[in-house]
């Protein structure tokens, strides 16, 4: 906080990272652990449109809702011109129409994997390879749930040769340290691949 | 912030009436993450209640997710009224265009991260 207190011509950047994935897989106590305040709770207006089921008149058949999600993010202060925002996302499908937003400038996402809930985060990974974002998967193994291989889960999700897969505990803090450090690194050997020096 | 009871939070006042209608702002270059600062003592420079309340919190930089945060507003409705401030000249942005992460910046990153 006190470092980004002062006025002035300089400027500061700030850099957004992505914690997805479903219901109570640990998304923002992943982000507590590393955030310097507790996490706060933003919400992104979504639109819900009921589609009509006439194709020649879409547009006129639909019916347009608005509600919110909400979102729980932190930061942590780098030095004093370099910011880092966590934001915790659902992985689920249907929260798709705010992804782009979310992803709108963000350097890379972990996806926290729930072994007894794989298909919640089939769409932020499938979502994430589409759009070439940078992801590491996070499997957290929760007392009592099936256990499934690395390379299960891998297959499972369709996760390419190349992107970490790694166990960790969401409550954990060192376990979530450790996570955005496998983040941090991708990001490192993906930039130094693409420009030998 | 507000009371319990306010009109806002019973749903009684729709957040677009603030923005006029409006549900997408016009620059693109604002994101969640986007850090804006008021410009010197420009308070006056405010025009509505939602913008006033903009301009307090943004002495030092704030992110446009924070301020979605600590004024109970969608980030969407934050970043019109962001981009309405910043066309009266009472606020800076810290960043426009998407980042080209260099590997320095990454280091630093990385640093921290493990200090944590």
């Amino acid at each position: 906080m006190s470092v980004l207190s002062e006025t002035s011509n300089r400027h500061i950047m700030a850099v957004k990272f992505v914690i997805a994935g479903g219901f109570g897989v640990g998304k923002t106590t992943f982000v507590g652990a590393i955030s310097e305040v507790e996490p706060l709770t933003t919400e992104a207006a979504m639109t819900v449109v009921a589609t009509g089921v006439d194709d020649h008149n879409a547009v006129a058949q639909t019916t347009k809702l608005t509600t919110t999600v909400a979102m729980d993010f932190g930061r942590l202060t780098v030095d004093e011109s370099l910011v880092m925002y966590l934001f915790g996302a659902p992985g689920q499908g249907r929260f798709t129409f705010m992804w782009d937003d979310l992803i709108n400038g963000a350097l890379g996402a972990v996806v926290l994997v729930d072994t007894r809930r794989v298909e919640d985060c089939f769409a932020a990974v499938d979502y994430f390879e589409k759009k070439e974002l940078p992801f590491v998967v996070g499997v957290n193994c929760f007392d009592g749930a099936a256990h499934y291989s690395l390379d299960e889960i891998r297959e499972a999700l369709g996760i390419p040769v190349g992107t970490p897969v790694f166990e960790m505990d969401a409550r954990d803090k060192t376990s979530c340290r450790d996570a955005l450090l496998v983040l941090l690194e991708l990001l490192v050997a993906r930039l130094t691949a693409k420009s030998p020096s | 912030m507000s009371g319990q009871d306010s009109p806002r939070q019973l749903g009684l006042i729709r957040p677009f009436i603030m923005t006029g209608g409006r549900t997408a702002t016009t620059r693109p270059g604002l994101r969640w993450e986007t850090l804006i600062e008021v410009l010197g003592d420009r308070s006056r420079l405010a025009k509505t209640t939602e913008q006033r309340t903009v301009l307090s919190l943004a002495g030092r930089p704030i992110s446009i997710a924070e301020l979605s945060a600590y004024m109970h507003l969608p980030t969407q409705v934050v970043a019109i009224l962001v981009g309405d401030l910043l066309d009266t000249g009472a606020i800076r942005i810290h960043q426009t265009d998407p980042v080209e992460i260099e590997l320095s910046a990454l280091t630093r990153m990385i640093e921290r991260v493990r200090a944590l």
